[in-house]
């Protein structure tokens, strides 16, 4: 299923270039990001690389070069696209849920809870595959604490109660956090927390793109199959109700859905903010709010958007920002520009 | 038969909002829920659709007790219709309307092009086929109302429930709204509806349900339940019910005291 595909009535020649463009921009930025960098590839090199491995035809080149494709562009480019489709396709999730388009997967507490786990793995001097471990827990306890909280609040609107649990519990992990960061080495491991909970993809392996595509292509699948019902969520708990939705299990397949691709995107990447709560909204101006829709162009245009900014990220000045830092950097006036110059409501 | 609610109690957890509430409806009528602000309307309607539990009593329809039913095979018997809809996201007036359709989409399918073709069929019903690629929010109020009656029709229900339908609607939307209201139940839809104007009970209902307090002070033919004495009592104001001919009684209001 792509973003090309047509719901409801015929569309005009500009609705299908609006609903083309977000693969045509993943496409784009794949190709660009794949050829520059430290070492600049044409797409010759790459398509022998890829050769070779996927098809067994020997290649003859640079050995380093043949590293520099297989062992390091490669893995870090699937890597950036994950991570975009998955927070992107939380973000919309999260945000049909609580009908509220000011949500993202950070306000649930994924990130803290995952940023909260990662620190721990790192002040005990956990080896990476550990810390990454953490972090995954660390998010999907997150959210199951709040849900647990949301649920012995009765007689509320248990999405709002949801939110607000999330709320406060992304408030306290966050101290937490803070408190570990005052607790751990200055010297070691301070600036390893620190540069982790700024999230990137820098030093991205095979191995941690294999470790954490189950639990995407798990979390994506029922999102990607249950857009139907996502579009009567979106109407509120009471109309979808009585629409002929369980919603008390339409709501956990979701949420866990969602939290279960977030976590996994923070295991890879530590939390990267702007992407869930940016992306949506520029898929919604592009192919409108039905999730039948809504929701493979947020996974283009949020793959497409993660891979150029790590692109960026490694191409510009000597020393390698970190990823995090430019989707805000670029993301935030991107969103205030999208803001004041469009008038349709959402 | 049809729908029927036997002895309700109705609440939020202990908070008992009304009790010995008791009605039948039968397809083809219309009943009328009357009762001011506080009385308990929406909370008996909420109690009927499975959205709040039943403190005592149970809803039954064809016989069939439907607490323990799923929602989806309640949706296919019961429609309800909000009183407002409000929405961050803009869907099409179509799209809004497939919606109904939920409950004949499995869980895990988008909508056919049958389910296309019953809501269209449902906004044509009410007249409002032009409207289907408009934006929900863009749309009068009067529109919104009539579109959010279309999905309930594309629930192919028996019942239709509407909360306080007229409440937003200028004069002219009421008068067509409440047509096609009693339209749709001669054509075989048992109905309430919920209303703060008396005169729409003598109007279009078949019976009414007269709430203060949270208990039913009357219950019958609009002949029986709409009177002066009634409605003094239930909305502390003096009204007359005037004869206009042709069998049709209205219900006037006097400011003086």
């Amino acid at each position: 299923m792509t973003a090309c595909a047509g719901v409801g009535r015929p569309p005009r020649i500009r609705d299908w270039g609006k609903r083309c463009l977000p693969l045509l921009l993943l496409v784009a930025a794949v190709a660009v990001s794949l050829q520059f960098g430290k070492y600049p590839v044409s797409m010759g090199t790459i398509a022998a690389v890829l050769r070779e491995h996927l098809l067994g035809i020997p290649a003859s080149l640079d050995p380093v070069l043949h590293s520099v494709v297989w062992n390091i562009r490669l893995p870090r480019v699937l890597a950036a696209v994950m991570v975009g489709a998955a927070l992107s396709a939380a973000g919309a999730t999260f945000q049909g849920l609580f009908r509220n388009p000011l949500v993202s997967p950070e306000m649930l507490g994924i990130s803290a809870g995952a940023g909260l786990g990662a620190s721990c793995a790192i002040l005990y001097g956990l080896p990476v595959i550990a810390i990454q471990g953490a972090a995954f827990a660390g998010g999907l306890l997150a959210v199951s604490c709040a849900w647990y909280a949301a649920s012995l609040i009765k007689r509320r609107d248990p999405v709002l109660m949801l939110l607000l649990a999330g709320i406060s519990l992304d408030k306290l992990l966050k101290a937490l956090s803070s408190l570990i960061k005052l607790i751990a080495d200055p010297y070691s491991q301070l600036p390893t927390i620190t540069y982790w909970l700024l999230g990137g993809l820098n030093g991205v392996s095979w191995n941690d793109v294999a470790a954490s595509a189950p639990a995407l292509a798990v979390g994506l699948v029922p999102l990607f199959v249950l857009r139907w019902q996502m579009n009567v969520m979106s109407q509120g708990e009471e109309e979808a109700r009585t629409l002929g939705v369980e919603t008390r299990y339409m709501r956990a397949a979701l949420v866990a859905s969602a939290t279960l691709i977030t976590s996994a995107s923070v295991a890879i990447a530590g939390p990267i903010e702007w992407i869930g709560l940016l992306i949506p909204h520029v898929a919604r101006l592009l192919v409108g709010s039905d999730f039948r829709r809504l929701l493979p162009a947020s996974v283009l245009l949020g793959a497409g958007f993660v891979v150029a900014m790590d692109c960026l990220a490694r191409m510009v000045g000597t020393t390698e920002m970190p990823l995090g830092l430019y989707t805000s950097v670029i993301g935030a006036p991107f969103f205030l520009w999208l803001l004041m110059s469009t008038r349709r409501g959402w | 038969m049809g729908l029927e609610v036997d002895g309700l109690a109705i609440g939020y957890g202990r908070t008992v909002v009304g009790r010995d509430l008791s009605f039948t409806l039968a397809a083809r009528q219309v009943m009328c829920l009357l009762g001011p602000n506080g009385s308990g309307k929406s909370t008996l309607f909420k109690t009927i659709l499975g959205l709040l539990p039943a403190l005592e009593g149970e809803v039954r329809l064809d016989g069939e007790r439907v607490r323990d039913w799923s929602r989806r095979r309640f949706a296919k018997a019961i429609a309800y219709v909000p009183q407002s809809h409000r929405s961050f996201f803009s869907f099409t007036a179509l799209d809004l309307v497939i919606m109904g359709r939920t409950a004949h989409i499995g869980a895990f399918a988008m909508p056919s092009g049958e389910d296309h073709d019953v809501a269209h069929a449902s906004l044509a019903r009410l007249g409002m086929d032009h409207l289907a690629t408009r934006s929900f929010p863009e749309l009068s109020g009067g529109e919104q109302q009539m579109v959010l009656v279309a999905r309930a029709l594309a629930q192919e229900a028996r019942i239709l429930i509407l909360d306080e339908p007229t409440a937003s609607l200028d004069f002219g939307n009421r008068v067509k709204l409440l047509r096609e209201i009693r339209r749709l139940a001669d054509g075989g839809l048992g109905v309430i509806l919920s209303t703060h104007d008396p005169d729409h009970a003598l109007q279009i209902a078949d019976q009414v349900l007269l709430l203060h307090q949270g208990r039913a002070l009357a219950a019958g033919s609009p002949a029986e339940t709409v009177t002066a004495e009634t409605l003094r009592q239930v909305y502390g104001v003096d009204v007359a019910i005037l004869d206009a001919g042709a069998g049709r009684r209205v219900c006037v209001s006097s400011i003086q005291s």
